[in-house]
């Protein structure tokens, strides 16, 4: 049978961000995915020998706009773990919320954009419709709607008193019983279901040899969740860790809204525990030494390995982020696949392309 | 059947619910307490150390100290509030205001304002004791012996003088006037006074009386007549040319050229204040009746050889022009000189001169800030500090200022440079 | 606000951007700012586009791909940089892969400032944009008229 080769991306109106695939066809069936990807690289991890380590941290909040407050949460951790403090236990709380925040819209961010690339738009409307409730909520308790530039090594720079947290877990019930309909749609109807339906399958195996992490991870059955070795306040709060058997695009889909309501529970957890106290400890001097810190983004575990050698400036600061070992899964489910699945397949994946390549 | 009316619940509430919209330019957009919006200065509070600047990570600030200015690009900056956090002085805030777009890049700058007292330095500061400034007390002015010099309206810090020279007026705003007592220390002749209040009225007008009063003073300036035979004279004998009485002179009626080595005066912006005779060193200046020619400018040049203290081999550093603040000058390298030294292997004349220990010495420059006639310069990057003897009034200013005390007046073979 | 006698297309793309530009393009497009409203579509095609929505900086990898999006665009056309990195580089402008702005590449009518460019700010960009876009428009119509008459 002939083969085409079509170009996908970079700039394609159903991605955001530009990727760029030779997709080898065979009639509507994809063979072969040929990925070429740079667009997005900035050089950010060599910035870290030009600008003090206290100043770095605005360039490491702006790795990704999605996933921005986890990774400059994780510099400050690296951060504080090299100076060998302990920051207070309050921040620990706040961190926490912050954290589940950022996990809520930005799962809500990917079920629109799901239902945007199967051509749902009135779905993909009524997503972002209730996440930017949490955004309002972010910006009120940081003042940025993405970028909140709220953390600092030794602490968090803004509080949050007993009535913004009250009125945030407050707004909760409604929006769950919003998204409870919503989340309705996305497994229930017949068409949503026939498009994500056995769509994009991703062995038990395959998910482990080819390093899956994440819901993709966690939708192939294996149950594994970084937020179990009990950084920030994760040691206090319990959760269980959501898992599915589907393998398939539906049994992602089912793991990101189980974690959507299951971080509704770990705000409320968050805020009734909270203790009093300070929100942050003064550093002083450069670092010296090394970290490694592991944290469970939106997407999946992100390494972040940090060195440094008394100067002002960091050595080395690295980052593997989990959507950089999910794309080894995404040219596995896209052999085979129909070409007019792609998009729903890159999707599944949720993609940060500005995380992979920095 | 009951598949038809599932949905007629949402239509329902779909059609008696508002809109999740905001309607943005017509509603104002959502503001927050924190939200973070451009960043702002309270440049009066600013104390220009550049901070912010060396922390902003998208080099959107930019500090200028000499120009007391701060700006910053509106695109450049990234809102991350960085500047914010390190100010030592919390003159930045980030909160509340909005960077609107434009079809050009822009940056805002704010500049502080500066002071209205001008900079015509005295030697003796002006004494703020307490007595001073008396809300009870207003002020007054004895037109016979004020010369309409100006100096008080220019030292006023809020412009509640003004003196109009040509009509012979000299008004005072009270209610603007502070009672600080600047001009009535300034005042060369001594004819302002802050006296208790007795009805005087807010706005009020000296005029000079057309003949001036005789008084036993003999320096009766005057300014509104015909300039008379009186004058300032120099003794260029004496005069080192430093440009001291320039910078006293209220109507800026003195030059002097150094390296032409002239001294002139314009006698008809001359008001026979006195200032120049007052901040002479040399007391070279002196006011007198003869040779007075009130029509122009009146040159007086050099033929005198700048003051050589005579020794062996005087010459070469004699008729050398004084040239300002270049630190390499043609004298040889020197270890520094003790009082007593091998200088006599130099042509340097000996003399009473300011003397230096570069082996304390620092080269931090505070000599150069303090020195009245700016004779010193100190070159860091080559290590050396060099003095203008000519230009030296041996005022003292720099003993008193060295912090390593590294200066002294001594007799010494008079060096222009020392090096460490 | 001036007259408006035709919808606008827009089309958006990404140089290097963290996607938090992006994110705020899109939501200006959902429903609680609705850029629709004002009748804005954000089409997929440059061809059909009228502004173009640039957020992130400029890289040597994306700076053929930018040129060849501006030249696909059809005249007159308009081109907001979204955001400080579209702007002028932003936090990442000495890193070694990125050459600067958007301004580096195309020329740039509106810049829009803030990291990350606020829904409403977007919105006033694409306001301004349209304003730019008549004069551009009434700009080119003036010559057809003089040749059809002639």
């Amino acid at each position: 049978m002939k083969r085409t080769i079509v170009p996908f991306g970079p700039q394609h109106p159903v991605l955001p961000e530009p990727i760029h695939l030779d997709l080898v066809l065979e009639d509507e069936k994809v063979v072969e995915a040929i990925p070429s990807f740079g667009f997005v690289h900035r050089g950010m991890e060599d910035l870290a020998s030009k600008r003090d380590f206290n100043d770095y941290l605005y360039v490491v909040e702006r790795i990704c706009g999605i996933c921005s407050y986890m990774h400059g949460m994780s510099y400050c951790e690296g951060a504080e773990r090299i100076f060998g403090v302990e920051i207070p236990d309050r921040a620990k709380y706040l961190r926490t919320i912050w954290c589940e925040l950022s996990r809520l819209h930005s799962h809500l961010l990917w079920l629109g954009l799901l239902a945007d690339a199967f051509g749902f738009e009135a779905l993909f409307m009524q997503s972002w419709r209730i996440r930017e409730k949490i955004l309002d909520m972010v910006e009120d308790s940081t003042g940025g709607r993405l970028i909140s530039s709220v953390n600092l090594i030794g602490g968090v720079a803004r509080d949050m008193d007993r009535e913004m947290l009250d009125g945030f877990v407050k707004q909760f019930d409604k929006m769950e019983s919003e998204l409870r309909s919503l989340t309705k749609v996305f497994l229930k109807d017949t068409t949503v279901r026939a498009r994500l339906f056995e769509v994009g399958v991703l062995t038990k195996t395959d998910a482990i040899l080819y390093g899956a992490v994440g819901p993709m991870m966690r939708a192939s059955g294996i149950e594994l969740d970084t937020r179990k070795l009990g950084y920030a306040a994760y040691g206090d709060i319990d959760f269980d860790i959501i898992t599915s058997n589907g393998c398939d695009s539906l049994a992602r889909c089912e793991v990101r809204i189980g974690e959507i309501f299951q971080s509704f529970n770990i705000i409320r957890q968050a805020v009734a525990k909270i203790p009093d106290g300070e929100i942050c400890i003064s550093v002083k001097g450069n670092p010296k030494g090394e970290a490694t810190v592991r944290m469970e983004q939106p997407r999946g575990e992100a390494l972040y390995y940090m060195k440094a050698n008394g100067t002002r400036n960091l050595e080395r600061f690295r980052v593997r982020t989990p959507t950089f070992s999910n794309i080894y899964s995404l040219l596995k489910i896209l052999p085979g696949a129909q070409f007019a699945d792609v998009p729903l397949l890159i999707l599944t994946i949720d993609p940060c392309i500005s995380c992979t390549e920095r | 059947m009951a598949g038809i009316f599932k949905f007629t619940k949402f239509a329902l509430r779909n059609l008696f619910t508002k809109p999740a919209t905001r309607a943005y330019p017509s509603v104002p957009a959502r503001q927050t307490p924190r939200t973070r919006g451009a960043v702002q200065v309270n440049i009066d509070d600013c104390i220009f150390c550049g901070l912010c600047n060396r922390r902003c990570p998208a080099d959107a600030i930019s500090v200028d100290r000499a120009a007391k200015s701060w700006s910053i690009k509106r695109m450049s900056c990234v809102q991350c509030g960085n500047c914010v956090l390190n100010c030592p002085k919390k003159c930045l805030t980030m909160e509340g205001a909005y960077s609107a777009p434009a079809c050009e890049k822009r940056s805002e700058l704010f500049r502080k304002k500066e002071s209205p007292i001008p900079a015509v330095h005295t030697l003796a500061p002006a004494p703020t004791d307490g007595k001073a400034i008396a809300p009870d007390r207003v002020l007054v002015i004895d037109m016979t012996s004020c010369v309409l010099c100006g100096l008080c309206a220019r030292r006023c810090p809020t412009g509640a003088l003004s003196v109009d020279r040509k009509a012979g007026i000299w008004t005072v705003d009270r209610a603007a006037c502070l009672q600080c007592g600047n001009c009535v220390n300034g005042c060369p002749k001594k004819s302002l006074a802050l006296v208790p209040e007795n009805g005087h009225p807010q706005v009020e007008t000296y005029t000079r009386s057309a003949a001036p009063a005789t008084s036993e003073k003999t320096e009766t300036p005057i300014t509104a007549q015909p300039k008379g035979e009186i004058g300032i004279t120099v003794d260029l004998s004496t005069c080192i040319l430093c440009g001291l009485c320039v910078r006293r002179c209220p109507t800026s009626a003195i030059a002097v050229d150094r390296k032409a080595g002239t001294w002139s005066i314009n006698r008809q912006s001359c008001v026979v204040c006195g200032n120049c005779l007052d901040v002479c060193h040399k007391h070279s200046l002196s006011k007198t009746t003869e040779g007075i020619d009130t029509s122009g400018i009146q040159v007086y040049a050099k033929t005198v050889e700048l003051k050589a203290e005579a020794t062996s081999a005087a010459p070469a550093a004699k008729s050398e022009p004084v040239v300002e603040a270049t630190p390499v000058e043609t004298a040889p390298q020197l270890p520094a000189p003790a009082p007593s030294s091998e200088a006599s292997a130099t042509d340097a004349p000996v003399g009473n001169g300011i003397a230096i220990d570069m082996d304390t010495c620092v080269l931090c420059g505070l000599c150069v800030k303090k020195c009245p006639t700016s004779a010193i310069t100190v070159d860091r990057a080559a290590k050396s500090w060099s003095i203008d003897r000519e230009g030296c009034v041996l005022c003292g200013s720099c003993i008193t200022a060295c912090p390593k005390k590294s200066l002294s007046e001594a007799e010494i073979p008079l060096l222009k440079t020392y090096t460490k | 606000m001036p007259k408006f006698t035709k919808s606008p297309w827009v089309m958006h793309y990404d140089g290097s951007s963290c996607n938090g530009c992006d994110i705020e393009v899109l939501a200006s497009m959902t429903p609680l700012y609705d850029i629709e409203r004002l009748g804005v579509v954000n089409t997929g095609d440059p061809r059909q586009a009228d502004i173009l929505l640039i957020t992130g900086g400029i890289n040597y990898y994306n700076e053929s791909v930018v040129r060849q999006i501006y030249s696909q665009m059809p005249e007159p056309k308009v081109v907001v940089a979204v955001g400080i990195c579209a702007c002028s580089g932003g936090v990442f402008r000495d890193c070694y892969n990125i050459k600067g702005g958007v301004d580096t590449t195309i020329p740039v009518d509106v810049y829009v400032p803030g990291c990350a460019a606020r829904p409403e700010s977007i919105i006033d960009g694409i306001v301004q944009a349209l304003e730019v876009l008549e004069k551009k428009s009434a700009a080119s119509a003036a010559p057809t008229e003089g040749e059809s008459n002639a």
